[in-house]
């Protein structure tokens, strides 16, 4: 009951910060610059037409009846047409698989990546190994992604041949052989951010008394480690992750720039290029979207995994 | 059960510290120096270039390093070498005003939620979690691709103050959280009491007391921060929305430079070396000094 | 003299800081007997909870134990072997903590949290949940069936400590170290707590030593009583001679500042000062700048712990003169 109460209250929270999220990038958009249908016409269309499509588009509204009409439009699943015609829920349709295997590989290497370099740190903590993980972790924040990207490509890939150089393979064996060095790239991007906080907490449960009790029982190994601490550890991971998801899939769009890979990050660059306005809002409401979901997921899966706040 | 006890006397005790801040002095100079040849190096770049950035030698493309050219040079023949030491003008510019506006602002917004009314204090911290939660750099991408990268302002080149703007925006929630919890355990604490009836007007007691207790923690901050303001404004620029091409910068200049990266790799080595150096001195130099206010 | 067989002996224990070296206890030595109560008593920073955990090493990683050697009797019968901590954690010694609030995992429910002891030995799910069931009802957990699907946050205090026990129990020790298992309880739920540890004891057989701040508990609870000052034992003996008759003035100190329930009412007395902070130790004996008794011998040297009797040993260089009940 309380379980269901809260996830209600989240729903409703979701919905307000939805529509928040939809002004704003409605803004973004009425602030760039050009009239969008003459973007889509040229320069050389004739008045007439660009009014025309102007009255089309609804452009010739007022401000408020565009917002409603475009929020209207985007609860019907529709997000408009880009500059070449193409409807923008099929360009998303097309391009969010990619950028979501990018996001797993990344998210997969990198959460382990940060929790064997954390739990290092932690256990050895004020001790040499710490040192050099925490000053290293602190260093590789300021590596540039695209051109560590660009060097994995140009000293592992060219040279074995291993890994395509662009592009998401479609079998499963290419699938998972074209995400290795993006994975990797990606990790380098994220993990700095995470060890820092990743390692506190886990010295905050390794101190506790009840990690003493346990240990105090005989227990040791694997239980000590997953179900007694990792298991407490789970919380302030999934906040973090949480925190971090604007961060990620800015770092997917690095990702896609530079392996070019054709997602939703390389669509989103592209488009900004072209001004293609329409395809711009679509994409940019889909990441916040992302975003805000992955909040309320991430704050909704902690307090039903603590059992003080979950009461089932 | 008999034996000698060992007395330990108090001289142990203080090595540690000793030790540690040794080890933030260490840091410190290392960062110190690397962090000072690049500003050297912008400073002093007519005199150790061969000349002016956008010079072309279109007889003379993509050639190897050589004597003259100790980076080779680029498609248009432009020297690689006089791009890198021109672009750190344009980056430790661009990084510097990007993280000293936010850290000002966000500083004063902090004092004023710490110092303000319940419902300000509730208002900026909203207005902070709210940006901490939303895609800032998605949305910059979003708004700088639409709007373009503008043609200057005043001193600043195309390109530079939405960088700076967008930085502003990203940048000084840290800050204002750091002095409104400063604020806030400062003016709980005993001494703030004490010196309020001792009659010295509230302006001074923030002055003296609040002031100079965050400073430190900002500091640190600020220097990590201007790291991180040159690698983003590079991968920003790489990405199209920053600093426009044809511009010495590092991160244009690898993204000119990753067509001809099996032949011509350093093109893009180089840039990226910069970026990653310049910032890890600025890191240096920031974890130096929280070495230095921890010890 | 005749000796009982005894469970554990500690020797020439010391522990100091990992970094900077200061040491904050120097050279414990001491044993228990089987089915006997070990007290050590002292004020907090005296080191006896640290040389409580370092019996199954589980000191802070800020600190190291620099020196002492461990001899554990694994079966009654068999003679004392030498033993790393680690290998008495669920063989033969286990450990009540202080605090109920942070001692139990708050993600793990009560039936598990009994059970994982006898898991970590090898027991299956089932026998061990059933072994839970049998402990919790042993230290009086009203409805065990019911209790052993709560989590830790929804039991009382007196509640989560009689869990501690029946996970201290679940693995069967000879030995129970108790870290001052009733200071964070109210009055009457502490008798009680005391009360089952009692009993406990007296039903498995269980050797015991028993660490707190109060004399009071302690002289309840142990045939035998170690003082801890500032890191060292000052004096040990059997309990009651050791109230009735102390031999250091710190001991002295202590029983006078224990409230006196029978006998006409007398004002407390407190101890002058503050005990010395662990590297800023004083010239000489460690008490010497709050005792009564003080003497130019005493700021010479730390006086060693010396026997003085059959039971009784002290370190205290005035004794003759203490021992006279001599005012100062």
């Amino acid at each position: 009951m309380v379980a269901m109460r809260t996830v209600l209250a989240r729903l409703i929270q979701l919905v307000l910060v939805l529509l928040a999220v939809t002004l704003v990038v409605f803004v973004l958009t009425q602030i760039a610059p050009g009239d969008a249908a003459r973007l889509r016409l040229g320069p050389r269309a004739s008045p007439e037409a660009v009014s025309e499509l102007r009255h089309q588009l609804g452009l010739d509204r007022s401000l408020p009846h565009q917002y409603l009409d475009y929020v209207t439009r985007v609860l019907h699943g529709d997000f408009g047409t880009s500059i070449d015609g193409q409807s923008v829920s099929d360009i998303i349709g097309r391009r969010i698989g990619d950028t979501l295997w990018l996001l797993l590989g990344t998210l997969v290497l990198a959460v382990t990546t940060s929790l064997v370099l954390a739990w290092t740190a932690a256990w050895f903590r004020d001790r040499p190994v710490d040192h050099v993980i925490r000053l290293g972790v602190l260093l590789a924040l300021f590596l540039p992604a695209f051109w560590v990207g660009f060097l994995l490509i140009r000293l592992v890939a060219i040279p074995t041949g291993w890994f395509p150089v662009a592009d998401l393979g479609s079998s499963p064996a290419e699938l998972l052989r074209s995400l290795v060095l993006p994975s990797v790239t990606g990790a380098i991007i994220l993990t700095p951010v995470l060890v820092r906080s990743l390692r506190s907490s886990l010295i905050d449960v390794l101190d506790s008394e009840y990690i003493a009790v346990a240990r105090s029982l005989g227990v040791g190994g694997p239980t000590l480690i997953v179900r007694h601490v990792l298991r407490n550890a789970l919380g302030p991971v999934l906040t973090l992750l949480a925190l971090n998801v604007g961060y990620l899939f800015f770092g997917v769009v690095i990702l896609e720039a530079t392996f070019n890979i054709a997602g939703l990050g390389s669509a989103l660059v592209e488009a900004s290029a072209k001004r293609d306005v329409y395809t711009v809002q679509g994409i940019t409401l889909l990441f916040a979207t992302g975003v805000v979901l992955a909040n309320i997921l991430g704050e909704t899966a902690v307090s039903l995994l603590d059992p003080r706040t979950a009461r089932t | 059960m008999i034996d000698t006890p060992v007395i330990e006397d108090a001289a142990p005790s203080t090595t540690p510290s000793r030790r540690l801040r040794r080890r933030g002095d260490g840091k410190l100079a290392v960062g110190a120096v690397i962090v000072g040849l690049f500003v050297l190096a912008a400073l002093f770049a007519p005199l150790i270039t061969s000349g002016h950035p956008a010079e072309q030698d279109l007889l003379n493309r993509l050639a190897p390093p050589s004597r003259a050219h100790v980076l080779g040079t680029d498609q248009l023949g432009r020297d690689e070498w006089t791009r890198l030491v021109y672009a750190i003008r344009i980056d430790l510019r661009v990084a510097v005003l990007g993280s000293l506006i936010p850290a000002v602002l966000g500083s004063l917004i902090g004092i004023a939620a710490g110092l303000g009314s319940k419902w300000l204090d509730a208002a900026i911290m909203r207005t902070s979690d709210i940006v901490v939660s939303l895609p800032l750099f998605i949305f910059f991408i979003a708004l700088v691709g639409l709007l373009g990268p503008g043609t200057g302002f005043l001193f600043l080149g195309p390109g530079e103050l939405p960088l700076i703007i967008g930085f502003t925006v990203i940048s000084w929630v840290v800050y204002a959280r750091l002095l409104r919890s400063e604020v806030r355990r400062v003016r709980s604490m005993d001494y703030i009491r004490a010196a309020r009836l001792g009659g010295l007007p509230r302006r001074r007691v923030i002055a003296w007391h609040i002031v100079p207790n965050a400073i430190g923690q900002s500091i640190v901050y600020f220097f990590v921060d201007v790291g991180l303001a040159v690698v983003a404004i590079s991968t920003l620029s790489f990405l199209g929305v920053g600093i426009p091409v044809g511009t010495p910068e590092w991160g244009s200049m690898i993204q000119s430079g990753r067509g001809v990266i099996q032949t011509n790799w350093w093109l893009i080595a180089a840039p990226g070396a910069a970026i990653a150096l310049i910032g890890m001195g600025l890191a240096l130099i920031g974890d130096g000094l929280d070495d230095r206010i921890k010890s | 003299m005749t000796r009982t067989e005894r469970v554990i002996e500690i020797e020439n224990l010391s522990i100091a800081a990992a970094q900077g070296g200061v040491t904050l206890v120097d050279d414990v030595s001491l044993h228990v007997d089987a089915g006997g109560c070990l007290g050590i008593v002292g004020e907090s920073g005296s080191g006896k909870s640290l040389t409580l955990r370092s019996v199954l090493g589980l000191l802070p990683p800020a600190l190291k134990q620099t020196r002492g050697s461990t001899r554990f009797q694994r079966r009654a019968g068999e003679g004392l072997r030498s033993v790393a901590p680690r290998e008495l954690r669920g063989h033969g010694v286990s450990m009540i903590f202080q605090e109920p609030m942070s001692s139990l995992n708050p993600t793990m429910r009560i039936g598990d949290l009994v059970a994982a002891g006898p898991r970590a030995l090898g027991m299956s799910r089932r026998a061990a949940a059933d072994r839970a069931l049998q402990l919790l009802a042993e230290v009086g957990v009203p409805h065990p069936e019911q209790r052993a699907r709560a989590w830790p946050h929804q039991l009382s205090g007196g509640q989560r400590q009689r869990v501690m026990i029946a996970m201290a129990l679940s693995v069967e020790p000879s030995l129970l170290l108790c870290d001052e298992p009733t200071t964070a309880l109210d009055t009457t739920v502490q008798d009680q707590i005391l009360t089952l540890v009692e009993r406990l004891r007296a039903e498995r057989g269980l050797a015991l030593i028993f660490v707190s701040h109060d004399l009071s508990v302690i002289s309840r609870i142990a045939g035998r009583t170690a003082v801890m000052y500032a890191g060292r034992i000052v004096e040990q003996g059997p309990t009651h001679d050791l109230v009735d008759n102390p031999n250091h003035p710190y001991t002295r100190a202590l029983i006078d500042s224990m409230p006196q329930l029978h006998g006409p009412p007398t004002r407390l007395k407190t101890i002058s000062g503050s005990p010395p902070t662990a590297g800023l130790l004083p010239p000489g004996c460690r008490f010497a700048p709050r005792c009564p008794y003080v003497a130019d011998v005493c700021l010479e040297a730390d006086p060693p712990l010396l026997a003085i009797g059959p039971h009784r040993d002290t370190a205290c260089v005035r004794q003759p003169v203490t021992n006279a009940g001599e005012q100062p």
